[in-house]
């Protein structure tokens, strides 16, 4: 299993965290990824209500060097995923748009054929590594604690263009958890969006939003919240101080984690090499209750 | 004088064999399961009027068993039809009941030491029957029936309890398939409708929450006849619910999961169910989130009226965004916007019912086929044209009434049903020679 | 007198009755009573095992008179009545207990309060039983003809199926010609046929058919009889005609409001109503550029509280035509009536083409002002949640069907009622919506209450069926539970008359009061009245009903 590793802006500007997580596990559970050279910014979903060619362009590029890579592009971030799966479906429906494209990537010397594999962190671990592999990996069983999966927006929505998981149940993320040996549980709040997109229009309104998921979190009776978007974890994590004082709540903590992160302490990763100590939100209660390096 | 066919056992088939077996015409109705009656006999009471449904409609079902002019075949299907309007040959497949109609009495002993639990079709799934059952207490004809499939003795060879304990001798697991051959002047399609399933509208949880039901399950709660003696016990914890939610237009008036029209009698069961469950406990408190609300029958306003200012139902103009479950409770909170006040609110609720839309049955493609009739793009038996000729299907000589054509209430499919004895009437004395 | 031989018989219905009811302990019990010559008990004396037990025991034990005690005699009267004359007992010397719907079933948990009073209604239906007499069913001739009141689509639409099927028709249309309403309709929706292509082929075949006769410029003015046999006095351009008819069908349509004084109409010429606009378009469109069409004007208030269900559709109709040749379109709405398939593809047609629907809520309706160059409509709404202004040249009130104004002489003549908005009403809302509980009268069309063309047409069709039903066979067979008037008591007051709700009791010769027997329902009102106790309701005499009551009150 061989992947073309797409970073995107965010994991290699700030969530180094997840980057190392996910470079230490991956290898792991027999997944090879290589790094891509030349690639870009994907277009993050939002910049096609600027420019649609421009997003277009700029996830195009990408898939076009995972196709001259011969290789499936492996996206760490839901915006990065979304953007190439949408990207993908539009240029399939509009042979025009599609030959427009080419038109320009020929001058970088890319050519677009619509063929690259885009493949989400869901499917990854959940539909192809798969259950058997990841609990035989586990020595480290994170028994006792108890996650709440945050799968994302941009994993789940829209639907109507193939998703990794479903959008109003998803579950794949719930069972990557169980199978590290914790426990996951639906929650009402689940699929409520992070807030992050907003950023830009109001940040207050972000911090109020995402406060609502912590609390919900913390009412329910969880150890942590799980996720696998750099967005979404930058505000539940990074934002959680500036979060507890917009909603006026000193002790709104919560332990925030990238999946990656945890399934690296389930298989006997060391803390650092995981990027642990980057996490902003009071994990250190739970790495306790985990053991390990 | 040759006798009409009439396909399809509910009101709408009833009423048009009364019709043409009054004026001394001879029916054959086909039913398609062991029981004529239809939605009709699922329905507790009917709206605008509050009569209770199987009350006024079972009269109807003895008349036409009783009639000498009308031979019921139930458990039947036309599997062919060859010919023109006055002189159609059809072919009708009778599936075996496994029970010999002459000597069975109904009187249910074969059902209740049957050791096989199936979900009931008549209950939508709320309850069980047999693999050896009555189709509902008031069935017609009322004969039970074996459904092969979950029958042990078909099954595995083992069982015929039924065949030991019934005293009637009437337990024949011999009985075979008939095909009988007619020949009739004119056909009548009266096959009815289905409910939309909600499970693809995910954000209402409908198949994921248990506390949220369809409006034929919920009809089933609250009617005496069903599986909790009408008692409104939500199915998650059998807490007696008095705070209940209808939310209108599931499938319907829809571009993505559904049907893009208006099932047009939604508005008004989901206000008589509300006034039901006003009469079950005064004070419980009822809302009905809708679009528009479709009050356009005789009666209906005033009925909408007095379920607001007398009853206190609630009816709030908004279509929610998403119902969530409490996981502990399992008590179900909906998100809306208010339209009227531009707010975005919550309720909370112990029952959520959601107003499916009416759709085509899903039989309605091999039975246009087997009659050569076309179907319209949703699926419903097509009228090429519904303004002069509102009941004629593209094929002469064979009508359509009732929902099978489209989404349809009672009063309008008894009048449809009516007009389609007309038309066959007239067929009738064409062939006679009647200028 | 010898007490009739009476044979009971107890059913346990399963364990419908059973479970709850001692049944072998009712028939005991049923043994006591005075003139039960015979009992015994059931499993389900509806099977045919249960009927033929009835049968042999009349022969064996010579019964006189039935009683069976079990479910209710609305669904299971006549299957037993029938049981007793295949055995030689007239079928009105049956009595029915209901043991299950009024005992066993809601007397679950007291078996044995239920079982007392099983006994005590098996004792009431036996005291009865003794002083029921045979009971004969006259059977009346039907007259094959039928008279169509109203020329309008649905009346033409009933007439010629019915003579389709053979019968004889006349139509009393009260207009110079035939058409109805339609005749000033351009399009229907929603396909916007044209209104003359519906009514011109109509038209055509009732004036050609040789079974139908027409009276244009006409109207009723008497109606005597019953069904069968209707004695019609009509007026017509040329003197009066007198006509028999066996069935009569109301096909009289319904006037469109114009509503003086409501959002300027009446007051400034550029405020009219959606019929108006029709002869508009007909007569080739109109100049206004900016359209705005008001729902409800009229309607689902406390003057009318009916939604006249065509309105929208025609709106959105009309709406669509305008935007077609260039004008700005917009409606404001209640609720939007775009029911079903065809009207629902006709409401988001028009959306897409551009037609703008604006909500307002009842309590908040919109206010119209004029000024010389233009109209204003204001309103909230809450689709937007503004006050809004919209500039008009022309404003369209979309307003209901209302009754005929001479619905109300017509129901007089006829004896059939109105229902509170006027219009006329059926026998059953659900069941039976175009019979009309008079026998032999049948209602079609918007006389009944607003509809479409397709409709009308189905609901028309529906009641040249039901009409065709008595005078197919030619004959009528009425039941034997009627109410029968001494003429030596009777002082000819006419109070009977006046509340019969089924025109079934009339003055002869002598002035005094005598009973329609082919037409009484039996429903017992006129016995009840008649200040001289004059009446007898066969099968529910005052002797019988008072053995039942004292039967009831009996002590053990």
């Amino acid at each position: 299993m061989k992947y073309a590793l797409y970073l995107g802006c965010t994991v290699q500007t700030e969530q180094y965290g997840y980057e190392a997580s996910v470079r230490t596990t991956m290898p792991r559970l027999g997944v090879e990824l290589v790094d891509m050279t030349g690639v870009s910014c994907c277009g993050f979903p939002p910049f096609s209500s600027v420019s649609e060619l421009a997003w277009l362009y700029s996830s195009a590029r990408n898939m076009a060097i995972a196709e001259g890579m011969g290789l499936p592009i492996f996206a760490l971030c839901n915006g990065c995923h979304l953007s190439f799966v949408e990207t993908k479906h539009k240029l399939e429906h509009s042979p025009e748009l599609k030959a427009k494209m080419n038109e320009k990537l020929a001058r970088e010397g890319l050519r677009y054929e619509g063929k690259a594999e885009l493949i989400h962190i869901f499917e990854l671990l959940h539909d192809v590594v798969g259950k058997d592999k990841i609990t035989a990996a586990v020595s480290n069983p994170l028994e006792g604690l108890r996650f709440a999966a945050h799968p994302g927006c941009h994993a789940i929505r829209p639907s109507r263009i193939g998703r990794p998981d479903d959008p109003e149940n998803p579950k794949k993320l719930d069972d990557l958890i169980t199978w590290l040996g914790a426990e996951a549980a639906d929650y009402p709040e689940k699929i409520d969006c992070c807030g992050s997109s907003l950023a830009a229009a109001s940040g207050k309104t972000v911090l109020d939003i995402a406060g609502e998921k912590l609390k919900a979190v913390k009412r329910r009776g969880f150890d942590g919240l799980v996720t696998t978007c750099p967005f979404c974890f930058k505000v539940y994590d990074n934002k959680q101080r500036a979060i507890q004082a917009t909603v006026g709540d000193r002790e709104l903590e919560v332990p925030v984690f990238y999946y990656t992160q945890l399934l690296g302490l389930a298989i006997g990763v060391d803390q650092e090499s995981l990027g642990l100590d980057l996490n902003q939100s009071p994990i250190d209660p739970v790495l306790e209750k985990i053991g390990g390096k | 004088m040759k006798p009409v066919l009439v396909i399809g056992g509910g009101i709408a088939g009833i009423q048009a064999s009364l019709d043409l077996a009054d004026r001394g015409t001879k029916v054959h109705l086909v039913e398609r399961t062991p029981s004529i009656g239809g939605v009709m006999a699922q329905l507790d009471k009917t709206f605008p009027t509050m009569d209770c449904s199987i009350c006024i409609l079972a009269p109807k079902m003895i008349e036409c068993y009783r009639h000498p002019n009308i031979t019921i075949h139930t458990q039947s299907e036309v599997i062919g039809l060859e010919g023109n309007v006055g002189d159609f040959r059809i072919k009708v497949l009778e599936h075996p009941r496994s029970v010999d109609a002459t000597k069975c009495t109904g009187c249910a002993l074969c059902s209740e030491k049957c050791p096989v639990k199936k979900p009931s079709a008549f209950q939508v799934g709320l309850g069980q029957r047999k693999a050896i059952y009555l189709a509902f207490p008031q069935a017609v004809p009322l004969i039970a029936t074996i459904d092969r499939e979950a029958c042990l003795w078909f099954t595995k060879g083992v069982c015929r309890t039924c065949e030991k304990v019934c005293t009637s001798k009437a337990v024949d697991y011999e009985q075979k398939e008939n095909i009988v051959d007619l020949n009739v002047s004119s056909v009548i399609v009266a096959t009815g409708f289905e409910q939309y399933d909600p499970k693809d509208i995910g954000e209402y949880g409908y198949g994921r929450y248990k506390n949220v039901l369809t409006a034929l399950e919920f009809e089933r709660l609250v009617c005496a006849s069903g599986p909790t003696g009408g008692v409104l016990n939500r199915p998650s914890d059998g807490k007696v619910s008095h705070n209940i939610a209808f939310i209108q237009c599931v499938g319907s008036r829809t571009q993505t999961s559904g049907y893009s029209y208006c099932s047009a009698s939604c508005c008004m069961y989901a206000t008589k169910e509300a006034v039901l469950i006003k009469e079950h406990e005064p004070s419980s408190h009822v809302t009905i989130f809708y679009m528009d609300l479709k009050t356009f029958g005789k009666g209906f306003q005033g009925f909408v009226d007095r379920a607001r200012s007398h009853w206190g139902v609630e009816y709030i103009r908004g279509r929610p965004g998403e119902i969530r479950e409490d996981p502990v409770t399992k008590n179900l909170t909906i998100l809306y916007e208010n339209t009227e006040v531009g707010r975005v609110e919550r309720l909370d609720a112990d029952l959520v019912v959601l107003c499916t839309a009416a759709i085509p049955h899903r039989d309605n493609a091999k039975l246009a086929t087997v009659l050569g009739i076309g179907q319209d793009e949703y699926g419903f038996f097509a009228n090429p044209d519904p303004v002069a000729s509102p009941v004629e299907t593209d094929r002469p000589g064979i009508y359509s009434c009732g929902s099978c054509h489209g989404p349809r209430d009672i009063p309008e499919s008894v009048a449809e049903a009516s007009a389609t004895a007309a038309k066959a009437a007239e067929d009738a004395a064409r062939a006679e020679g009647v200028a | 007198m010898t007490t009739p031989r009476i044979g009971v018989f107890v059913c346990r219905c399963g364990i419908n009755i059973a479970a709850y009811v001692d049944v072998p302990k009712v028939v005991e019990y049923a043994k006591t009573l005075p003139g039960v010559a015979y009992a015994e008990e059931n499993m389900y004396t509806c099977s045919s095992d249960g009927l033929n037990k009835i049968k042999e025991a009349i022969k064996r034990h010579s019964l006189e008179r039935v009683v069976v005690a079990s479910c209710t005699p609305r669904t299971h009267e006549p299957l037993f009545q029938a049981t007793c004359e295949e055995a030689g007992v007239n079928k009105y010397l049956f009595e029915m207990a209901n043991i299950r719907d009024q005992c066993s079933w809601v007397h679950m948990k007291e078996p044995e309060r239920a079982t007392e009073k099983a006994e005590d209604l098996i004792r009431m239906a036996v005291a009865k039983a003794a002083l029921l007499e045979p009971g004969e069913e006259p059977e009346i001739d039907v007259n094959p003809s039928t008279l169509v009141i109203g020329g309008g689509v649905a009346g033409m639409r009933a007439a010629l199926s019915l003579a389709n099927q053979g019968f004889t028709v006349t139509i009393v249309e009260k207009e110079p010609s035939l058409g109805g309403k339609l005749r000033s309709f351009d399009s229907l929706f929603p396909h916007k046929q044209k209104a003359s292509g519906i009514i011109e082929p109509l038209i055509q075949s009732v004036t050609t058919h040789p079974r139908i006769s027409v009276f244009t410029e006409s109207s009723v003015k008497s109606v005597h009889g019953f069904i069968g046999n209707f004695d019609i006095g009509i007026d017509t351009k040329k003197g009066p005609e007198s006509l028999n008819v066996g069935t009569i069908i109301v096909a009289v349509g319904a006037e469109i409001l114009k509503p003086k004084g409501l959002y300027l109409y009446g007051e400034d010429p550029r405020v009219i109503t959606q019929s108006e606009l029709e002869l508009m378009l007909r007569a080739g469109g109109v100049d206004s550029k900016r359209i705005v069409m008001i729902q409800c004007a009229g309607s689902r208030n406390e003057e009318r509280p009916y939604c006249s269900r065509i309105c929208c559709n025609e709106a959105v109709k009309n709406a669509i035509t305008l935007i077609e040749s260039g004008s700005e379109a917009y409606i404001i709405y209640r609720d939007l009536q775009t029911y079903g398939i065809h009207y629902s593809k006709l409401e988001q047609e028009a959306k897409r083409r551009g037609v703008k629907f604006l909500k307002y809520q009842a309590e908040r309706p919109p206010t119209v002002s004029a000024c010389p160059q233009s109209l204003r409509v204001s309103l909230y709404s809450p689709t937007v949640n503004e006050e809004i202004d919209l500039e008009a040249d022309l404003i369209v009130l979309s307003t209901p069907l209302i009754p005929i104004s001479d619905a109300k002489e017509l129901s007089q003549m006829l004896k059939v009622p109105l229902e509170s908005n006027g219009f006329f009403m059926e026998a059953h809302v659900k069941l039976r919506p175009i019979d009309f509980a008079t026998d032999g009268i049948f209602v079609c069309g918007t006389a009944h209450s607003p509809k479409d063309v397709g409709e009308s047409i189905a609901q028309a069709l529906g009641a040249a069926s039901r009409a065709s039903i008595p005078m197919a066979k030619r004959r009528v067979r009425t039941a034997a539970i009627t109410s029968q008037v001494d003429q030596t008591k009777c002082s000819g007051c006419g109070t009977c008359i006046d509340v019969c709700p089924y025109n079934a009791i009339r003055k002869n010769e002598k002035g005094l009061a005598e009973t329609i027997a082919a037409v009484c329902k039996g429903c017992g009102v006129c016995g009840a009245t008649c200040p001289e106790k004059a009446i007898t309701m066969h099968h529910f005499t005052d002797e019988q009903i008072q053995a039942q009551g004292l039967a009831a009150l009996e002590e053990d």
